[in-house]
């Protein structure tokens, strides 16, 4: 299959962005401060003599906001690297010779998305796992889920792939990471005005989150791993406290799982609207 | 103007090259307004035509680039959408931008693999094509730091790959200097000797006149003049004369019976039925009271043919 041929180029490619780098470096800085910060945080819970249930309790926030740094990191990734991956061999000329080869065309952009998804999935999987052995090391806290928590980080970061090729099929590069930035920026902002709109029990601010959410769903993977990354004390004592969020990495609530459904639909079709609007571009 | 439909040719061929009535629309911009055009096995096929006459535009319809507003096109019998249609064609585009950060046999080697080019035979046509374009000693270095001219040859050797039926070759010189250009005509001479068809986009007449067997010029979009080189170059008969002084009387006279081209001082240029024509000219002048300095018979060159085919417009040239 020749979309396997292009997903081989496309990592290769990928691997030699000069953003890819820039990111790994940023990453490395990150867990430098982030093992820092664990480091004197856990020390200084021991010597306190904190109970175990609050030091579990500190230990899970503090990897959520880890993982958080990650996954933003990981979205940010996917937006910057993929949005010329279409926009950009289009206005260079370099599709020119690939397209009239005997393959079709929605080989390519297919093959461009498993090419990037293998890098972005690598990316994320190794980051968050990272995080997590921090942590895990520091502490000797294991949040309770993380195979489906970073598997959820990992379809957040899908979505925005493919959001990003469906933009550069259609819109020039800058745009295309302008635009989906925007939305990346739109669905957290609408999360945090969903979860401040729980706080103080306002519906209007609840429908704006869940309109946001339907418009582009990454908060929503994002809230459902952090869900799975509590400790189930925690989340039992945030339900006693009604549906009170504590923090911005802290949920109460599981996002429904018809909106992981969703999430997924919306990835898939994302993809499916790209390979259909390139097979009919003119180059 | 020859009548070009797609049909078989003499020998009862099936084109390899068919377009009918292709058009294309880029907003309100007609790029193409309706090209006829067929190509047959073997030939060489030289495709003139100003610039922004719609040539490259057409070549990217052929090899499934872009779509046409209307008609169609067919490679092989199949529409250029097609991949299978697409297996045995090649395609040097006119940009030549590669992705620069390969080595040129990686280059290579990625677009034998898109061509579908099985993997044991594709160390042999990455060695074979950069000998056919000479650059078999470069086959180690990345493509940035190749010249214009090594990148429009390494993009030849790319449309190579795939051993093609079928070669569409945009503006395959333009970044070459003198000795590029007859070794790209080298090129194009060993394709036709394997029986290869070669679909040559250009501009420069010179090489065209020196390659092709079979050429079309199109102007804003359509074929203006389409036929055999030779047909096309022996059909054009013209003579110059220089006489003392151009009379309207002498003009008059040479009207009635030649086709004027141009009239400059002394000079008249004209077309003629053929060569047996020059002594009549010679007795026209001298009837009409005029001195005659020189005759010279003038041979028509493929650049002649296309400033008058596109330049003057056929139309215009016969009101004279």
């Amino acid at each position: 299959m020749r979309a396997l041929v292009m997903a081989r180029f496309t990592f290769r490619e990928a691997l030699r962005k000069r953003i890819l780098y820039a990111a790994l470096g940023l990453t490395f800085v990150f867990y430098l401060l982030f093992w820092t910060g664990c480091y004197f945080a856990f020390q200084e819970m021991r010597q306190g003599h904190m109970p175990a249930s609050i030091t579990r309790y500190a230990a899970a926030q503090i990897l959520l906001s880890g993982l958080y740094v990650v996954n933003f990191m990981a979205g940010l990734l996917a937006i910057f690297t993929a949005a010329g991956t279409i926009a950009n061999e289009v206005e260079q000329g370099t599709l020119h010779a690939v397209v009239p080869k005997s393959l079709h065309r929605w080989e390519i952009v297919l093959g461009k998305w498993l090419g990037f998804a293998l890098m972005l999935s690598l990316y994320a999987v190794i980051s968050s796992a990272v995080a997590i052995a921090v942590v895990y090391v520091l502490s000797g806290y294991l949040p309770p889920s993380p195979v489906q928590a970073v598997a959820l980080s990992v379809l957040g970061v899908m979505l925005l792939l493919s959001l990003t090729i469906l933009g550069s099929t259609v819109l020039p590069t800058i745009a295309t990471g302008v635009v989906v930035f925007m939305l990346y920026a739109l669905g957290t902002a609408g999360g945090m005005v969903e979860q401040l709109g729980n706080l103080i029990r306002n519906a209007t601010m609840i429908n704006i989150g869940i309109i946001t959410s339907l418009v582009i769903p990454s908060d929503v993977i994002w809230k459902m791993a952090a869900y799975l990354l509590q400790p189930p004390a925690v989340l039992d004592a945030l339900g006693n406290l009604s549906n009170r969020t504590t923090g911005p990495f802290t949920v109460a609530t599981a996002p429904s799982q018809a909106m992981i459904v969703y999430s997924i639909l919306y990835t898939a079709t994302a993809l499916g609207l790209s390979l259909l609007l390139f097979q009919r571009k003119d180059l | 103007m020859p009548n070009h439909s797609a049909s078989p040719n003499v020998a009862g061929e099936k084109p390899v090259i068919e377009a009918k009535g292709l058009r294309k629309e880029f907003g309100r911009t007609v790029a193409v307004e309706d090209l006829t055009l067929s190509v047959f096995r073997g030939e060489v096929f030289g495709f003139l035509g100003p610039n922004g006459a719609g040539k490259t535009t057409a070549v990217k319809m052929l090899v499934g680039l872009v779509f046409p507003t209307a008609g169609s096109a067919r490679i092989l019998g199949r529409p250029p959408s097609d991949p299978a249609a697409r297996a045995h064609i090649g395609f040097l585009p006119e940009q030549f931008r590669f992705h620069e950060w390969l080595r040129a046999d990686e280059f290579l080697d990625f677009h034998g693999q898109l061509g579908g080019v099985p993997a044991k035979l594709r160390r042999r046509r990455v060695q074979e094509t950069l000998e056919l374009v000479g650059l078999a000693s470069r086959a180690q270095d990345r493509l940035r730091t190749f010249s214009k001219g090594m990148l429009q040859r390494i993009g030849i050797a790319q449309a190579l790959m795939n051993d093609p039926e079928i070669v569409f070759l945009d503006e395959p010189t333009s970044a070459l200097d003198p000795l590029g250009r007859r070794e790209v005509r080298e090129v194009i001479r060993t394709l036709r000797s394997q029986g290869k068809t070669v679909f040559l986009n250009s501009h420069l007449l010179s090489e065209v006149e020196m390659v092709c067997d079979r050429v079309a010029i199109i102007d804003k979009g359509k074929v203006v003049r389409a036929g055999e080189m030779s047909d096309l170059l022996s059909s054009q008969h013209e003579v110059e004369v220089k006489v003392g002084e151009v009379t309207p009387a002498l003009l008059k006279a040479l009207r009635g019976r030649f086709q004027v081209l141009s009239v400059s001082d002394s000079v008249i240029r004209l077309s003629v039925g053929s060569e047996e024509a020059a002594p009549q000219v010679a007795a026209t002048v001298v009837q009409a009271g005029g001195q005659l300095y020189r005759l010279t018979p003038l041979r028509t060159s493929l650049e002649d043919l296309f400033v008058q085919v596109v330049e003057g417009g056929e139309g215009e040239r016969r009101d004279l």
